[in-house]
């Protein structure tokens, strides 16, 4: 025991030991404070730096989201509109043969008449020739084939009703 | 009637033929009258009358000379009338005129008769006597006209008004009309 009291060289111990007490209490005293609070503040920040990203990831998170829907809605809007333009595209393309159409039957319409007027003029004429023809006969006729007698016979008959 | 009667020549002849009326001589005036106007029917004298640079008075004195003793003073005057009017050219419609008044006072209608062919006397009488009851006078005079481009039958002419057309030219003509088609379109 002595030995170990030797070796240890008490007073040395004690001072050594009121020293550190010394310095403990000073550094309680006057630094402690400041550490804990630098720890502390320390640790707030990382805290609100932490904070700060999973706000910012919620924020891309959410950019993000909204991008994909955005961009699904541009692409339902173009699809939207490919679809618009189909239907134009169509509905003239509609427009456009039932035109031509008309205009194919009005021509034709045109042309029947047409064809339907020159066949009426042409037998018109047709029947004004064959009547000429057949009053000229008739008065060449009536010219070489009456004779005196005869007309005589038609004055009397045709002055019968008188 | 050949002769167009003109409203003019139409008042002349009923002028002549009134103041004739009061004279009682609208008999002989008539008889005249055809007389002048076969005269005036002459082209010679007709175109020497009618033509404008020779001077009225000439003209005047070879009517007088002509005509002065020879007919009835009313005819004469009248002639100069229309000399003096340039309304000569119409003497032959005044007669014309004159003529339908006396036959109008004597009860008399004429009827002209026109056929292709001459007829037989009596045809035109048996017409004449069908047609009588047509007029509103008693006697019918009957003149005929052969006209071979009426074909057969008849045209009877009955006063200045009333025409009975029974040609076959009519007939024939009306059938074409009836069978010619108009155009419609």
């Amino acid at each position: 025991m002595e030995g170990v009291l030797q070796i240890l060289k008490i007073p040395e111990l004690i001072g050594n030991l009121l020293a550190f007490a010394l310095l403990f209490w000073l550094l309680k005293k006057f630094l402690w404070g400041y550490i804990l609070e630098t720890i502390d503040k320390r640790k707030r920040s990382i805290e609100l730096a932490y904070q700060e990203v999973e706000n910012r990831q919620r924020e891309a998170e959410k950019l993000k989201r909204q991008l994909e829907e955005r961009l699904a809605r541009i692409d339902e809007e173009a699809h939207e509109r490919l679809e618009q333009a189909a239907r134009e595209g169509r509905q003239l393309a509609e427009e456009i043969r039932a035109a031509a159409e008309s205009q194919r039957e009005k021509m034709l319409i045109r042309a029947q008449t047409d064809i339907a007027r020159e066949r009426e003029k042409a037998r018109v004429e047709l029947n004004n020739y064959a009547v000429d023809l057949a009053i000229d006969i008739s008065e060449k006729l009536l010219r070489q084939k009456l004779d005196r007698e005869e007309h005589r016979r038609l004055v009397q008959a045709l002055t019968e009703g008188l | 009637m050949a002769v167009y009667e003109t409203r003019a020549a139409k008042r002349y002849a009923t002028a002549l033929f009134e103041l004739a009326g009061a004279r009682g001589v609208v008999e002989r005036v008539d008889e005249e009258i055809h007389q002048v106007a076969s005269i005036l029917a002459d082209p010679r004298l007709r175109r020497f009358l009618l033509q404008p640079q020779i001077p009225r008075k000439k003209k005047l004195q070879l009517l007088n000379t002509a005509l002065g003793d020879g007919v009835h003073p009313l005819l004469l005057s009248t002639l100069q009338v229309l000399l003096r009017k340039a309304r000569l050219g119409q003497f032959a419609a005044v007669a014309s005129y004159y003529d339908l008044l006396t036959d109008r006072l004597r009860g008399v209608e004429e009827v002209t008769i026109i056929t292709a062919v001459e007829l037989p006397p009596e045809d035109y009488e048996a017409v004449r006597a069908k047609v009588a009851k047509y007029s509103e006078y008693p006697n019918l005079r009957l003149a005929t006209k052969v006209q071979p481009e009426i074909l057969s039958g008849i045209i009877i002419e009955l006063g200045r008004e009333k025409v009975i057309d029974l040609s076959l030219r009519t007939q024939l003509h009306d059938l074409k009309q009836r069978l010619i088609k108009h155009r419609r379109i």
